[in-house]
C-alpha cells in the first residue's frame, strides 16, 4: 500500500480532499467542481479509500465520499517533529523583525504595514516578546 | 523575506522563505522513503557530507545524490561545496507548502 506522503503527492488528490473538508460528497459533484472526468475522479476515489483517507456511504441511489482524519493526523504529527527546528530562531527573526519595525518607525510612514504590525492584529498563541 | 506559518493547531511560528518552492516539488520530494529518511537525518544531525549521507541511506552515491536534487529543488535542503566534499544541510521552513495545506484539516479532526 501506498505511504500518506505518496498519495497527497498527486495533485488531483488533493484537490479532492480540500473538496472533502466541507462536507461529504458524491462522484458527480466531485467531478462538477474540480472539472474532472469521471474515471479520473473514481480511480482516485479508490486509491483514497484503499489508503484510509475517506469512506463511503450509500444514500439513496447515491455513494457519499467523507473524509477520515487518521491519515492527516499522521502527517501532522510528521510535521510536528520540525517545529522545534522553526522555533529555535524564531526569537532571532523577532528580535531582528522588531527592529526592522523600529528602525522604520524612526524614519517618514510610521503607518507603513509591516509583517509585525500585520501579526498582532492576528490572534497568535506566541506572545510578543518585549525589548 | 518573513512570513508567519500556522499549524493545525494555531500555533504560529515565523519561517524564512528565501524563494518559496513550488508546493508540488515538495509534497513529490517526500513522497519516496528515502528522501525522506536523507531529510530527517539531516534536520536531526545538521551538514552532512554525500559521503555521511551515502553510508546513512546505504543506496549507491549516484542515487543519493539525484534524492539530494530532488530534496534541493524543493528548497528541503542546499548545499555547498568544500574541497571535494559537498555538504548538505536541511531548510525544514521549506516545509511550509505542507504545513499551509494541513491547516485546512486541523478545524475537521479537532472538532471530533
Amino acid at each position: 500500500m501506498e505511504s500518506v506522503f505518496e498519495i497527497i503527492a498527486e495533485p488531483n488528490r488533493r484537490a479532492i480532499l480540500s473538496l472533502l473538508v466541507s462536507s461529504q460528497q458524491s462522484v458527480g459533484e466531485i467531478e462538477r467542481q474540480l472539472r474532472m472526468p469521471q474515471p479520473t475522479v473514481s480511480k482516485h476515489l479508490r486509491v483514497l479509500r484503499d489508503a484510509g483517507f475517506v469512506e463511503s456511504t450509500v444514500d439513496a441511489q447515491r455513494r457519499l465520499y467523507r473524509l477520515k482524519p487518521e491519515p492527516l493526523q499522521e502527517l501532522d504529527a510528521w510535521l510536528a517533529q520540525f517545529r522545534r527546528f522553526w522555533s529555535a530562531h524564531v526569537d532571532a527573526l523577532e528580535r531582528h523583525l522588531d527592529r526592522m519595525n523600529h528602525d522604520r518607525m524612526g524614519q517618514t510612514r510610521p503607518d507603513q504595514s509591516t509583517p509585525t504590525k500585520r501579526k498582532t492584529k492576528e490572534k497568535t498563541t506566541r506572545p510578543k516578546p518585549r525589548t | 523575506m518573513l512570513r508567519e506559518l500556522r499549524f493545525s493547531d494555531n500555533r504560529t511560528v515565523m519561517v524564512s522563505c528565501v524563494k518559496p518552492a513550488n508546493a508540488n516539488h515538495v509534497f513529490r520530494a517526500l513522497a519516496d522513503p528515502t528522501r525522506r529518511a536523507i531529510f530527517e537525518e539531516l534536520t536531526r544531525q545538521g551538514e552532512q557530507t554525500v559521503h555521511a549521507l551515502t553510508r546513512y541511506a546505504r543506496v549507491s552515491q549516484p542515487a543519493v545524490s539525484k534524492h539530494l536534487t530532488v530534496l534541493r529543488r524543493a528548497t528541503l535542503v542546499r548545499h555547498r561545496r568544500e574541497g571535494r566534499e559537498t555538504h548538505y544541510r536541511a531548510q525544514p521552513d521549506a516545509l511550509a507548502p505542507m504545513v499551509d495545506w494541513l491547516r485546512h484539516y486541523g478545524a475537521f479532526w479537532h472538532a471530533d
